[in-house]
């Protein structure tokens, strides 16, 4: 639709026409603000917890499992701008001197969820199938936090 | 040819003074559209409604999604 009023605009005079293809979801799902009331079901947005616990693909796992103690047993794994790359787990059965890098140990593409979807829906499919817990990034994968079931 | 932004150079157009212009339906842009953003459904897109808008200043189009 876009496309179609971007070129109509350029018919009725208008030289500088920028077409912001991705659209408004877009804008939602990066959690930039809005102005409105917003829609009649809450988005993920509302119940993202943003504390989650994190390194970098270069880290070494020996100094992951140092930094977070031993009570965090799994971590996301990103990169200098926060995209997310993978996550580790069960990092209390890992070696505790590990030198290997978080990016030989992790296991790539995660799920991710948008924060723009139905908060109501997906919780209802986190139950359904016993997850635990989801990534919400941005649709550029940007890491935004978890969301739990409940 | 318009030229096809993405989110990051919207904000950068918007910050130097790009209008902004949502055509969706009133009631979509009522629930919720971005901040300063003007609404024209593409329907009523003409010559007349149009007149809102500055023809000297820079415009970014958006809908819902790229489909």
């Amino acid at each position: 639709m876009s496309p179609r009023a971007a070129c109509r605009l350029e018919q009725l005079g208008f030289h500088r026409v920028y077409d912001y293809t991705a659209g408004k979801i877009d804008w939602i799902a990066a959690g930039w603000p809005t102005d409105g009331p917003g829609p009649a079901e809450p988005r993920v947005l509302s119940a993202i917890d943003p504390n989650v616990p994190t390194c970098n693909l270069g880290d070494k796992v020996r100094d992951v499992r140092r930094r977070l103690g031993p009570q965090i047993t799994s971590c996301v794994v990103i990169n200098d701008y926060r995209i997310v790359a993978g996550r580790l787990e069960h990092l209390d059965s890992l070696d505790s001197e590990d030198p290997r890098p978080a990016s030989e140990v992790m296991r790539p593409g995660p799920t991710t969820i948008r924060p723009s979807d139905n908060l109501g829906e997906v919780r209802e499919r986190m139950r359904a199938k016993n997850v635990p817990q989801l990534l919400v990034t941005t649709p550029d994968g940007e890491l935004l936090g978890l969301l739990y079931p409940d | 040819m318009p030229t096809s932004i993405d989110r990051h150079r919207l904000r950068e157009l918007l910050d130097d003074g790009a209008q902004l212009l949502e055509v969706l339906p009133a009631d979509e842009y009522a629930e919720e559209h971005i901040p300063g953003a003007k609404n024209i459904p593409l329907k009523q897109l003409d010559a007349t409604t149009a007149a809102r808008l500055d023809p000297s200043k820079p415009v970014a189009v958006y809908c819902w999604d790229a489909l």
